[in-house]
């Protein structure tokens, strides 16, 4: 129970965006009205109250499970590969959910198995505990479906619906092309406790008497099942492509300063000599490579430019400022096409500016950085998809961007 | 004189005035400021409790109901009115309103007045009342009509028709003198949010 109680708090500053709108008025709401008349007695005139007629609003009980729509790609024998759903209350009041994990329901051509490699095995579910939908194993809260319970508010808008991860393995036998289905079920508890020998006691409409939740004064109301049965199922896709991608970045001084040359990453395989000094231009090189069978889209590289925390709020001052005009790509696709090095513009990567603010949704949002649709820079347009099939080479797409050291700055 | 004399002629003046205002009016005046005031004081109490005497005219009682089914003893089912006490969004409560003359006077221009409950709308077209006259508000019960003769204004302060979600409050205008006796009832529906 601790537990519990200890997940609701951090669900409940997480600031979620409630999902659907609440079945109706608050349940225990008290709904109070009172008549009056009035009228005249040998010509003088009166007013007189009704008595009040008060009733309580019923809890009805009901949740709706929406698998994120995206398709997960995984490589045989990936572990911990991850499904996410979105869970919400769409009753009227406060309610506790148990969580049902099935890979084996789906019909899938491939049946992901349980996690193994994260201690204790139970932990294939994750609450997504700071709101960002992107699954953090050190931040998200580990969910055991046999024991926790999921408490939703559908009146509290920060903690009306909440992201829930599902962790799944991929057999080693499992080949490029198959999916397979992960099962994420959400059944209110209160249905949970009516008669497991009735089979309509999900139906709509079913009373469980005194089972809502208890008004101002610790007396319950008449908890009621909503449309949606108080129990939901939605099912997400894993489908196994044994695509590699790949991104290599490496920085050179281009101008400044002599000896000139690629700068040492650590690993000592820079240019000996090599130091940055302000007025120094530094030129970096992401190169990316999708290898192997299947497709990939939504496919974007961003950067983020260093800024210095100390000196401002994101995104400026920047560390480094970024040179304008020299951001460039260029690509060899996997059917041979040599796409010329360019200038990214706006128009070519059609995304909303090369250099400015990375956009919510990828790594360093927020940040100043670049940013380049590989997609529309490949001219295949905003809904194509990058098609590396049999890519033999693959794809090689490359990136590269200039900045200047300032004055006054230790990059 | 004594507090206590005071007293005792202040009782003997309400006597007199209660027989005669204008002997007693005499009388106040000419006994002092602090008589007056005393006076006044049962004069205003005298006139509360007229006041109270006319609203004792009328009993009004209201109700909240909604639909239940049940099943009989034979398996089969019906549909009953019962008083709500735990209510499900989306219901559907009948109030009702009964109104009495428990005097021996008769009332005239009685009017009942209802504000439509919070979390509830008005259902269209379901105030009703035999021989009475129903008519919704939409702006707080400033002002009363019939629907499709209100208006309020829209996102843009633009007047738009009224609907019946926009009632806020109800009354009905009972077209007859409410004689010693006799009783009727008005009844609305609104639909729980």
């Amino acid at each position: 129970m601790k537990r519990l109680i200890a997940m609701i708090a951090v669900l409940g500053a997480a600031g979620f965006t409630p999902h659907a709108l609440a079945a109706g008025t608050a349940a225990t709401t008290e709904v109070s009205n009172t008549a009056n008349a009035t009228f005249s007695v040998d010509g003088v005139d009166a007013t007189i109250p009704s008595n009040e007629v008060t009733f309580r609003v019923d809890e009805i009980i009901d949740v709706l499970v929406v698998d994120d729509g995206v398709t997960t790609f995984a490589s045989p024998d990936d572990a911990d590969v991850v499904t996410a759903f979105t869970v919400t209350n769409t009753g009227n009041g406060v309610e506790e959910y148990i969580l049902i994990v099935d890979r084996a329901g789906g019909g899938g051509e491939f049946i992901p198995e349980n996690p193994s490699e994260i201690a204790p095995v139970v932990d294939e579910v994750y609450i997504d505990a700071d709101g960002d939908g992107v699954f953090d194993p050190n931040v998200d809260t580990p969910f055991d479906p046999a024991v926790d319970r999921l408490t939703l508010d559908a009146n509290d808008p920060n903690n009306t619906s909440v992201v829930v991860f599902v962790l799944s393995d991929v057999p080693p036998d499992a080949v490029s092309g198959e999916t397979g289905f992960v099962d994420l079920t959400a059944t209110s508890v209160t249905y949970d406790v009516g008669d497991p020998d009735d089979p309509n006691d999900d139906a709509p409409g079913t009373v469980y008497t005194n089972a809502g939740d208890d008004d101002e004064n610790g007396v319950p109301v008449d908890a009621v099942v909503g449309a949606g049965n108080a129990t939901s199922t939605d099912t997400a896709d894993i489908l196994v492509n044994d695509l590699v991608v790949t991104l290599v970045k490496s920085a050179e001084k281009i101008a400044g300063v002599a000896p000139l040359g690629t700068i040492d990453d650590g690993t000592g395989a820079g240019t000996a000599g090599v130091v940055e000094v302000p007025g120094d231009i530094i030129r970096y090189t992401l190169v990316l490579t999708v290898t192997g069978e299947g497709s990939v889209d939504e496919l974007f590289i961003t950067d983020a430019i260093p800024f210095d925390d100390a000196a401002g709020p994101a995104p400026f001052p920047t560390v480094v400022d970024y040179v304008d005009d020299t951001l460039t790509a260029g690509a060899t696709t996997d059917d041979g096409t040599v796409v010329a090095t360019r200038t990214v513009t706006d128009a070519n990567d059609g995304d909303g500016g090369f250099q400015g603010t990375i956009s919510p949704g990828f790594p360093n949002a927020g940040q100043p950085g670049v940013i380049v649709n590989v997609e529309q820079f490949l001219g295949l347009g905003a809904a194509a998809t990058v098609d590396v099939t049999n890519a033999g080479s693959g794809l090689v797409f490359t990136v590269t961007f200039d900045v200047v050291i300032p004055d006054g700055s230790t990059p | 004189m004594s507090k206590q004399q005071a007293n005792r002629v202040f009782v003997t003046d309400l006597t007199s005035w209660s027989a005669s205002p204008f002997a007693a009016g005499h009388r106040l005046f000419t006994l002092g400021r602090a008589r007056m005031k005393y006076a006044l004081g049962l004069f205003l109490f005298s006139l509360s409790l007229a006041a109270y005497g006319q609203q004792g005219a009328i009993s009004l009682k209201a109700v909240a109901l909604v639909e239940q089914t049940v099943t009989n003893s034979d398996g089969t089912t019906s549909t009953k009115m019962v008083p709500a006490s735990s209510v499900r969004p989306g219901t559907d409560v009948f109030y009702r309103i009964s109104f009495t003359n428990v005097s021996n006077d008769t009332a005239t221009g009685l009017i009942i007045n209802d504000p439509i409950p919070q979390s509830m709308v008005y259902k269209l077209d379901t105030a009703y009342g035999a021989n009475t006259t129903p008519q919704v508000s939409v702006d707080g019960g400033n002002n009363y009509g019939n629907l499709d003769a209100l208006t309020v204004l829209d996102e843009t302060g633009s007047p738009r028709p009224a609907v019946a979600a926009d009632v806020t409050h109800l009354r009905w205008l009972v077209n007859y003198p409410l004689n010693p006796g006799d009783e009727g009832n008005v009844s609305f529906t609104a639909t729980l949010q």
